[in-house]
């Protein structure tokens, strides 16, 4: 009886030792794959801070490049990080690639890689630009007979990318065709429409309530803080002109001809008027891009005519955004949009004989104008094209992790 | 006499010590299968969570800035467009649950399988979970209800980032003992009853569980 007791005994133990074994490695295991994903975690979150401190040196030094790449010890981890230049979106890019380890030194770290593209300077269709002509104000003389057509349009006039443009006129006020313009657009139904004469109403968006935002000064059409625009047509990036009141200057038998400006016009074309006086605009040369602005502090700016020299221009082609505060009689044609922030415009004249000139909606044209005002301010305005990390000063186009 | 005494003393005491014994056995065997199921448990719910994390983090990811990067989104499917392998082809990948009846080798009566589908290849099974539910949100952090995100594409333009929980549990009931949910009448009987003698049927079996709740934010979605 003692023997088989004692064998009992033993036998007891020995299963006993074998299941606390079993229960202690399974308690080990589990361990083991809660630290890891808590270091899988961590080394995520030590990647994601690397590319926020990067984008941040981006948005400080537009051409900072690390390449070879370096490291930084971080949150307990590591990041070994790279800058360089991409393409990718038809556009120059900056590929910021992470590979982060966490927790360092460690034999039990796990990596996260982490790329993300970012593309400073992105150009945008500022959300103010809800037609391929916009005002906060009754549109019926001021179009004219033109050719209005808000679907979008590439650089070599095709619609491209079809279904993706905007209303062709729009407006917080009743709109009348008072002179049969031929409109055409995109409907917010995401439909194109080809111009015709009646239009078809889809693409007039008329009576639109602003709610009070809409925009009072050119800074505000972006989003940027007052006096960027200023600041970025006197700097001459691109091309950028800035004149203040200027003076009146006669071309040929044209007068009161807004002077001192060099041509073709490129970047941010800033023209700044508060002296009551009736000015007309009058291209000199073919190529006329960017930001063309004219406007005085209480709206007040009036353009009564925007022509080109044909003497010396081919087409008057303007690309880019035209930004006025009150203009009338618009003998050119214009790839982008037209945006005009005066509460009262023309509502008694007629401009005749304009219907061999066209206003066609580009984001493209659009773009490249914002593009530059974003490259040269570092600011993103109210550009909602950019993709993670949330709002910062350099918009990231994809993140891969 | 003290010989017999002897013999009956040492069985009484010998059976006493053989009945702790195999007593103490099955409860570590018990132990044991209940710490290997809940090992399996948590490398299951790692598993299919690093699977969702993989995915859900590349949602739309090289998709065209027209194109929509959520195609279908309610609280137990999702369908997203992503380059998932960085390979610059946009693969359309889809999330969605089977029923229970699609698990009759489990005992739990409540598992329902998670397949993944990728591009237009085969659904795969990732797990077999008793609870998965997707919320949405939208760049303010304000939840967007599955009946809008079902009938409108820019309902579900507008996620900026989701919240996945799940349960995985395990096949077998951890132990034949029935939770009790109500007030029993009679403790010999199964049968469990609510106040008023209100008879809420059999007590569920407990089962072994792991959860995974995270919210993911969306980086390839516009902000």
């Amino acid at each position: 009886m003692g023997k088989s007791t004692l064998i009992l005994i033993l036998g007891a133990v020995t299963l006993f030792a074998v299941a606390n074994v079993n229960v202690n490695n399974s308690i080990f295991e589990s361990g083991k794959m809660s630290f890891g994903y808590f270091n899988q975690v961590h080394a995520r979150n030590v990647a994601n801070s690397m590319i926020q401190i990067l984008l941040s040196e981006l948005g400080n030094d537009f051409d900072f490049r690390v390449d070879p790449g370096d490291s930084l010890s971080l949150l307990g981890g590591l990041a070994e990080y790279k800058i360089t230049d991409c393409t990718g979106d038809d556009s120059m890019l900056v590929k910021i690639e992470v590979n982060a380890r966490y927790p360092y030194p460690s034999i039990y770290y796990k990596t996260q890689n982490t790329v993300a593209y970012a593309a400073p300077g992105g150009g945008w269709v500022p959300p103010f630009v809800r037609g391929a002509w916009t005002a906060n104000a009754n549109l019926d003389n001021t179009i004219s007979d033109m050719y209005i057509d808000g679907r979008n349009h590439d650089y070599d006039l095709s619609i491209d990318p079809p279904n993706s443009g905007r209303p062709g006129v729009s407006t917080s006020t009743d709109f009348v065709n008072t002179q049969n313009a031929a409109i055409g657009g995109t409907s917010w139904a995401g439909v194109d429409y080809p111009m015709t004469y009646p239009e078809d109403p889809a693409i007039i968006e008329e009576n639109y309530d602003w709610g009070g935002t809409f925009p009072v000064t050119p800074d505000e059409i972006l989003g940027y803080p007052e006096g960027t625009l200023v600041s970025i047509a006197k700097s001459g990036a691109y091309g950028s002109q800035y004149v203040n009141n200027p003076p009146m200057i006669t071309i040929g038998k044209k007068k009161n001809v807004v002077g001192a400006l060099t041509y073709p016009l490129s970047g941010v074309t800033y023209v700044r008027i508060d002296n009551g006086k009736d000015y007309e605009f009058f291209f000199q040369q073919n190529n006329n891009s960017g930001m063309l602005i004219v406007h005085g502090d209480n709206r007040e700016a009036r353009l009564v005519g925007v022509k080109y020299d044909e003497s010396t221009c081919d087409d008057g082609l303007f690309t880019g955004l035209l930004v006025t505060d009150y203009s009338f009689h618009h003998h050119i044609d214009i790839l982008g949009a037209v945006l005009q922030l005066s509460p009262n415009l023309e509502s008694d004249k007629e401009c005749k004989g304009n219907k061999d000139h066209w206003v066609y909606y580009s984001s493209a044209a659009i773009e490249d104008a914002t593009r530059i005002t974003s490259e040269v301010s570092s600011l993103i305005g109210n550009n909602t094209n950019f993709k993670g990390f949330g709002s910062s000063r350099i918009p990231v186009s994809r993140v891969y992790e | 006499m003290a010989f017999l005494l002897d013999v009956v003393g040492s069985f009484i005491i010998g059976g006493i010590v053989i009945l702790l014994l195999i007593t103490l056995n099955i409860e570590m065997t018990e132990n044991s299968r209940r710490a290997f199921e809940n090992t399996y448990l948590q490398r299951t719910a790692v598993s299919v969570s690093e699977t969702l994390e993989w995915d859900f983090y590349k949602i739309g990811y090289n998709v065209h800035p027209d194109s929509a990067s959520i195609l279908w989104a309610d609280s137990t499917s999702l369908t997203f467009c992503s380059d998932i392998d960085n390979t610059n082809d946009v693969d359309t990948m889809q999330y969605f649950i089977g029923d229970t009846t699609e698990t009759a080798y489990s005992r739990n009566p409540n598992d329902y399988p998670l397949y993944r589908r990728a591009g237009g290849g085969e659904v795969s099974r990732i797990c077999n979970v008793t609870s998965l539910t997707f919320v949405y949100f939208d760049e303010s952090g304000d939840v967007l209800f599955p009946a809008q995100l079902a009938v409108s594409q820019a309902e579900r333009d507008a996620i900026r980032s989701i919240r996945v929980n799940f349960l995985v549990e395990s096949y077998d009931p951890v132990s034949e003992e029935r939770m009790r949910v109500g007030i029993t009448e009679d403790e010999q009987d199964l049968q469990v009853v609510g106040e008023g003698g209100v008879d809420l049927g059999e007590g569920e079996l407990i089962y072994e569980g792991a959860e995974y709740q995270k919210i993911i934010k969306l980086k390839n979605t516009y902000e």
